[in-house]
């Protein structure tokens, strides 16, 4: 079983008049406890099947066969499991019936049988392919539920309302990981329903590389050992929560996911998680502001597994007239900002380039070089150099490619919200400059 | 220690000691519990504060039950406060009167040693019990103030030192007095570290005079008295560095003593570095005085604190008066 814990990264000093309080708040499940039997899962794997997995000489849906029989391998004996193939319907590969079969020798067998012999044909309705899940999920219910989808071309049989009610039916009965074949699909789309299903999305652009990746997300899968976490924020009356977002692994906006508990309280499910995990979150609350002197609380944040409280911590927010102290910028909150300014400097740079805007394009990923430079993204900076040219990374001086490969400027977009964390023993930064008073003597 | 509670039937404040709450006469025992007062952000009622002290509905942290004290006894006033600055109030006073008998101690703990607040409590209480017992018994006063010092150490070195940490240490200054007739009484203050007392007294001829009646046990006055131009003293990093204190590795306990005549009139103030680090000489500390008062009413005490934290309240402040 996992135990869990919770830790609060702040400055808890604020000048006089100030009324924004900024936490990072860490997660963790470490697998210290007793060995316990695994609990009851539920994993379906969900394929394309429309008629584009045919081009290419037929390689995408061989693939897709291949990576869905590697799939169904990795599922651990016990758990209830479902193929389905998507077209503009969610249609059963297995079982053949609307339902879950039991993972064992047999049924693996029979439904790496239906596998092979699946054929490509229809359209794109990926709203219908959710709620199938979903649905199938319902059967089970306490158990953790996962899928992982898979498309290589836009959602073009339904509107995004109806892609997105779709999505809104299923949170909290499934979480999915979305994977996009080749360079045809919607990033967007995807990121929509990873987003809101509490998964995870990126590209996989050439199909000889989807059975690796299929193994390793069922793998995760399996790894997950409780399915309910949730984070509970309680701020005081009078106070706004501005945002809670995860900034690590991966930057998520979970503001609007939360589900109020009373009044002052509003809890933000978090999914399942596995027996050696580390989340990083970023809260920030709104307050009155308190006299010099006056303590006050921000928020109280309380962690809470399958329904128990497994943790908690406080938001604090103490008014000094001691500059030394308040102008101090906790080194985590400072990372996870720079890492969200990282993030929304390749969004726009990459929608400049897309909109022909180069002017734009090149400044905003000059500004996401320098950043990733500085937060130690190398990850990131890698993504970079595959869409820019890179002069010096310290100034943030880059230059566009004529040539980018579209797979490389889709991977950049899917993988931008991926962030490092804080590097132990960095110096904490200092604060920002203020603007320059510039102008001189004119002339 | 004293605590101005809240009266449980009325919830009007009460002054420790009372055996009646002065605004609905109902009896006050040593066993009635004090009633915590609601919420002093938003008004919520005292179930909504957590065992943490924050507001349930305001988040609020409620003050510490030692970071703002009162007490009024007849002829006695004292007030401490944490100030706006310090996380703790480190300070502490303990008083009593009784017929022909008054007792004022106020110490200040060091704050870079660990638990010195409560070796300040401690030590305070200590003194004063002492104190107490001893002048009914007819001690001569500076055998008094000795015995309650050496109580004052007692209690102030039990507290440190935990593992790692300085021991606990805190400053002393008790006052005490006992009538003579019902013109004269003959006071006496004894000492240790830079808290101080000071006793203003009026003259048919000269009116108001305010003099300090402790010499600090700073090493800038042990400077200044060697000799040391006293900007030079004041201005070294050492300068307001106590060369003496109560607790477990003080080297001398032995306090300064100084007895003094008090007629009816004269007034005692014993105060805490917090107040007079900002009225430092008798002259800006006696316009100070004449200002908000000589601390004779709760209101005046008050308004003396209130002038510290006016200037930052950087420090603890502790403002215990006398008055004849």
């Amino acid at each position: 079983m996992s135990t869990f814990g919770l830790e609060v990264f702040q400055n808890e000093y604020l000048p006089a008049g100030a009324d924004v309080v900024d936490a990072v708040i860490t997660v963790r499940s470490g697998g210290s406890g007793p060995a316990v039997a695994p609990p009851s899962s539920v994993e379906i794997v969900i394929v394309d099947c429309s008629g584009s997995m045919n081009e290419e000489g037929g390689r995408k849906i061989r693939a897709a066969r291949e990576a869905t029989c590697a799939a169904i391998d990795t599922i651990r004996d016990g758990v209830s499991f479902a193929v389905i193939a998507g077209t503009d319907i969610a249609r059963m590969l297995y079982p053949e019936q609307p339902g879950l079969a039991v993972a064992d020798a047999y049924t693996k067998a029979d439904a790496k049988r239906a596998a092979r012999q699946v054929r490509a044909e229809g359209g794109t309705a990926i709203g219908t392919w959710l709620e199938g899940a979903a649905g199938l999920a319902g059967t089970r219910p306490g158990a953790i539920a996962h899928a992982i989808l898979l498309t290589d071309g836009k959602n073009q049989s339904q509107g995004p309302r109806e892609l997105e009610s779709a999505i809104a039916r299923c949170a909290g009965l499934v979480q999915v990981d979305c994977r996009g074949l080749g360079v045809d699909w919607n990033v967007e789309e995807l990121r929509k329903i990873a987003s809101a299903l509490l998964g995870t999305v990126d590209i996989i652009p050439e199909p000889d590389e989807m059975k690796a990746e299929f193994e390793a997300l069922v793998q995760n899968a399996m790894g997950k050992q409780v399915g309910n976490v949730s984070l509970r924020l309680w701020a005081p009356q009078g106070a706004t929560v501005a945002f809670v977002r995860q900034v690590a692994p991966t930057l998520e906006d979970l503001t609007a996911s939360g589900v109020p508990v009373n009044p002052l309280t509003k809890e933000f499910p978090l999914g399942a998680w596995g027996g050696d995990e580390e989340r990083d979150y970023h809260v920030r609350v709104r307050i009155p502001a308190g006299n010099v002197g006056e303590e006050r609380l921000g928020a109280r944040v309380n962690l809470v597994v399958d329904g128990a409280d497994a943790g908690n911590g406080l938001v604090r927010a103490v008014w000094t007239a001691d500059d030394a102290l308040s102008t101090r910028i906790n080194r985590e909150v400072a990372h996870y900002t720079g890492q969200a300014d990282l993030a929304q400097a390749i969004a726009d740079g990459l929608a400049a380039r897309e909109a022909g805007d180069e002017r734009t394009a090149t400044v905003k990923l000059g500004q996401a070089v320098k950043l990733a430079h500085e937060g130690g993204n190398d990850g990131t900076v890698k993504l970079l150099e595959k869409v820019v040219q890179v002069d010096d990374p310290a100034t943030g001086t880059v230059r566009l490619k004529r040539e980018v490969a579209k797979a490389d400027a889709m991977a950049l977009d899917v993988r931008s919200t991926r962030t490092v964390r804080v590097q132990p023993g960095a110096a904490p930064p200092s604060p920002p400059a203020p603007p320059g008073t510039g102008g001189g003597t004119g002339g | 220690m004293t605590v101005a509670n809240t009266c449980p039937t009325c919830g009007e404040p009460t002054a420790d000691g009372s055996r009646y709450c002065e605004a609905c006469g109902c009896a006050l025992t040593a066993e009635t519990v004090a009633v915590p007062p609601p919420c002093v952000g938003c008004g919520a009622p005292p179930e909504q504060i957590g065992a943490d002290r924050y507001c349930q509905v305001c988040g609020r942290k409620q003050p510490a039950p030692h970071d703002h004290e009162e007490l009024v006894l007849p002829g006695v006033v004292a007030v401490t406060d944490r100030g706006r600055v310090h996380h703790r109030n480190e300070d502490a006073f303990a008083c009593g009167v009784a017929d022909g008998v008054v007792a004022v101690m106020v110490s200040d703990g060091v704050s870079s040693t660990a638990d010195s607040d409560r070796a300040a409590i401690a030590a305070t209480a200590a003194a004063r019990d002492h104190a107490l017992g001893r002048i009914a018994a007819g001690d001569d006063l500076v055998d008094v103030l000795r015995g309650a010092m050496a109580s004052a150490q007692e209690a102030a070195a039990a507290i440190g030192p935990s593992p790692g940490n300085d021991a606990a240490s805190c400053t002393a200054v008790c006052f005490v007095a006992r009538r003579v007739d019902h013109l004269l009484w003959r006071g006496a203050v004894a000492w240790l570290g830079d808290s101080r007392a000071y006793l203003l007294r009026s003259y048919l001829v000269r009116g108001e005079v305010l003099e300090q009646l402790t010499v600090d046990h700073s090493w800038a006055t042990e400077q200044i008295a060697a000799g040391m131009s006293p900007a030079d003293a004041l201005a070294d990093p050492r300068g307001h560095s106590i060369t003496r204190w109560l607790g477990a590795d003080a080297v001398d306990t032995e306090p300064a003593v100084r007895e003094v005549d008090l007629g009816v009139g004269d007034v005692v103030l014993v105060v805490s570095d917090g107040l007079w680090n900002h009225v430092p000489d008798e002259a800006t500390f006696h316009a100070l005085l004449a200002e908000r008062g000589h601390g004779d009413s709760l209101e005046s005490v008050r308004a003396l604190v209130d002038f510290a934290n006016e200037q930052g309240g950087h420090d603890n402040i502790t403002v215990a008066v006398a008055t004849f």
